[in-house]
């Protein structure tokens, strides 16, 4: 009874993707994730490592190339007193490496028809008041792993200026990062979402979107649709890896 | 041209823009041009009365940091919050070095602030720098008939080693009026504070003040309000409508603009530079009839 | 600015509950200092919303009284510094008012709740708000 739970606990501990041979690793560093020690390849990335280590992300993985802002993690190295932020899938390991991942910031997401509001300084504060609580620490910024002027764009969103908010914001990949390390509890990346939407309401629509929108509603697509959604799963599934492969991405 | 570093605040590039826009016509009347500083912060507004909180004064030293990357040591600010604000951590961080000295450290991605930035109040550089005697020589319309009621509310004035004038019986607005030709209307309640940021928490107090100034205001037979900040604007304008109907003389409100419009005004600024559009009880009526388009 | 003149004759150091210290110790003001004119209360245009009067928070603070941290005086208080300027014995009251918000604020509760906000205020009003109001 005792050597079978000891067997699950070893399995359940093993490698989930490794891909890695230990005999060609060179190099090892210690990483430290929740305080737990492990030696790890030193060249490989905090996801990999965490993967290596023995764990199964549920959540806190996500895209794997950096878009998708799901693996945020804060860590120290020790020696050096900063705390830091990175996306998993983006850092590399560094020897003494203490980390945690934090694949979710609880923030309010306040919901809004876009269409009915106006686009000002006034609906960002109305939507967003703790923006008029930034006392331009600098902190999001030193978070950021997209290297953006998050104060600053807080600092214009809370002077309404939608278009420094839009052009400083719109790399933001929604990691949460700087909403947990603000000392003002700002959330930073709903707000500038909600600036962007209110600054496209001033642009004018391109033409080729409102091409688009007005072949949608007048039903040109809706005998294909009706037939994809008819499809089985494995007829789906066929159907995605030949568009694939005409598209060249999928060998 | 002569340009002085400035800073607008937050306000000014949003409800407050005519503030802002008719200084920006007014003193390139006067030869003066306002520099806006790059990447200027919000100052916070108010200022912190604590005295273990050098956090709050990050965000005026890291604007400080901007005029001193410029090269330059003045700061001229419009908003009398902000001037307020400003000037006071200018000397909270000027007092004790080793206040700077912590704040600089927090801020290590920005260069170290040396100290020596002067923050003024517009009304200063117009009467220490430009001269009332200067501007008088350029008025293109004199206000003369006009009645105007300064209100300089707390942070031009409070506390004293930050005032730009007498913290009971200031006079540089008066002197301001009077070199445009109109008649400065006096009253007690003019100094008083209008309830701030209590408009948010307890908007009845600010009612209430707001009842008390400008009834005085009007009883004086004021045409029109003056003020340097957009959260006294606010409220005096917003407050004054549902209170003073039963306040005599005030039945249809009194403008309240900032004195860089009434400026702009005399000195002749076209119609469309003096951002009275933004006014909550429109003052163009009262200057047409006293004084003329 | 008149001279500070200490209150240190009316202390009795070892009856001085530590709140009074706090309280001394954040405004950076000397609470034993004020003898009661009042001149701050009579020129204080927020005393209709207070419970306590601008010298009545002083007097109470130098009992020792802790009544004086339930008061919602320093939450009507608008630091607008009329008593400051005013005070012959150079207390700046206002800092006092802040130091008995800030024994509140610091426990993390607030004095404001958000979605009182009225529409269209200008931001200095919200960041004013929030600075002085909120944890």
């Amino acid at each position: 009874m005792g050597q079978e739970i000891m067997e699950r606990i070893r399995e359940a501990n093993e490698a989930v993707i490794t891909g890695i041979e230990d005999a060609d690793v060179k190099h090892w560093v210690t990483i430290y994730i929740m305080g737990k020690a492990y030696k790890v390849p030193a060249d490989i990335t905090l996801m990999q490592a965490i993967e290596y280590a023995g764990y199964r992300f549920v959540r806190g993985a996500g895209c794997r190339a950096g878009f998708c802002g799901a693996c945020a993690t804060v860590y120290r190295v020790a020696g050096d007193w900063r705390l830091k932020a990175a996306l998993a899938c983006q850092t590399r390991v560094e020897d003494g490496m203490y980390l945690v991942q934090i694949p979710f910031a609880p923030a309010e997401k306040p919901t809004y028809r876009i269409e009915e509001e106006e686009p000002s300084g006034t609906t960002l504060l109305k939507y967003f008041p703790e923006l008029a609580r930034c006392v331009a620490c600098n902190t999001c910024t030193k978070a950021c792993p997209q290297e953006l002027e998050v104060m600053d764009y807080i600092q214009a969103a809370l002077r309404g200026d939608l278009e420094a908010v839009t052009e400083l914001s719109f790399d933001c990949i929604q990691c949460g990062l700087c909403s947990i390390r603000c000392p003002a509890e700002i959330v930073h990346y709903h707000a500038a979402q909600l600036a962007r939407r209110l600054y496209g309401k001033t642009l004018p629509v391109p033409k080729h979107v409102e091409e688009r929108v007005r072949k949608i509603s007048e039903g040109k697509y809706e005998e294909e649709f009706q037939r994809i959604m008819s499809l089985g799963r494995e007829e789906i599934e066929e159907l995605y890896k030949k568009e694939q492969r005409e598209k060249g991405g999928l060998k | 041209m002569t340009r002085i570093p400035y800073f607008p605040g937050c306000a000014l590039k949003d409800q407050a823009a005519g503030f802002e826009r008719a200084a920006r016509a007014a003193l390139e009347k006067l030869g003066w041009e306002l520099a806006e500083l790059p990447r200027w912060n919000c100052c916070g507004t108010v200022y912190s009365l604590s005295s273990d909180d050098l956090m709050r004064h990050v965000a005026p030293v890291r604007n400080f940091i901007r005029v001193q990357e410029l090269g330059e040591e003045k700061l001229v600010a419009l908003c009398a919050m902000c001037y307020n604000t400003l000037r006071r951590s200018s000397l909270f961080v000027a007092e004790d070095p080793e206040r700077l000295r912590r704040i600089n450290a927090f801020m290590d991605e920005e260069p170290d602030y040396e100290g020596g930035v002067e923050v003024l109040h517009l009304l200063q550089l117009l009467r220490d720098e430009i001269g009332y005697e200067e501007i008088e020589a350029k008025v293109e319309r004199p206000l003369y008939g006009l009645r105007v009621a300064p209100y300089y509310g707390c942070m031009l004035l409070r506390p004293r080693e930050v005032g730009i004038d007498d913290p009971d019986r200031p006079e540089v607005m008066e002197l301001l009026f009077e070199y445009l030709g109109a008649e400065a209307v006096d009253s007690p309640h003019k100094v008083e504070c209008c309830g701030a940021y209590q408009t948010v928490s307890n908007p009845w107090i600010a009612r209430e003040r707001v009842r008390e100034i400008v009834g005085a205001a009007a009883r004086r037979g004021a045409d029109l309000i003056v003020t340097s900040c957009p959260l006294c604007t606010y409220n005096l304008e917003q407050h004054q409508l549902p209170n003073t109907r039963e306040e005599k003389g005030a039945r249809n409100g009194i403008p309240v603009i900032y004195f860089t419009q009434l400026l702009a005004f005399a000195l002749g600024v076209q119609d469309e530079e003096l951002g009275f559009e933004g006014a909550a009880i429109d003052p163009r009526p009262v200057l047409a009839q006293r004084v003329g388009g | 600015m008149a001279e500070v003149i200490k209150g240190d004759a009316l202390r009795i150091p070892s009856r001085e509950p530590e709140f009074v210290r706090r309280v001394e110790e954040l405004s950076g003001e000397d609470v034993f200092a004020c003898y009661q004119c009042g001149k701050c209360s009579a020129g204080c245009p927020f005393t209709t919303g207070m419970d306590l009067l601008p010298a009545e928070v002083l007097r109470l603070l130098q009992l020792g009284d802790e009544r004086v941290l339930e008061s919602r005086s320093p939450w009507v208080c608008a630091s607008c510094l009329a008593c400051e300027v005013r005070c012959p014995k150079g207390v700046d009251i206002a800092k006092v008012m802040e130091a008995l918000r800030l024994l509140v604020l610091r426990k993390g509760e607030t004095g404001l709740t958000w979605r009182e906000i009225p529409p269209g205020v200008p931001q200095i009003a919200l960041v004013g708000a929030t600075r002085k109001l909120t944890p």
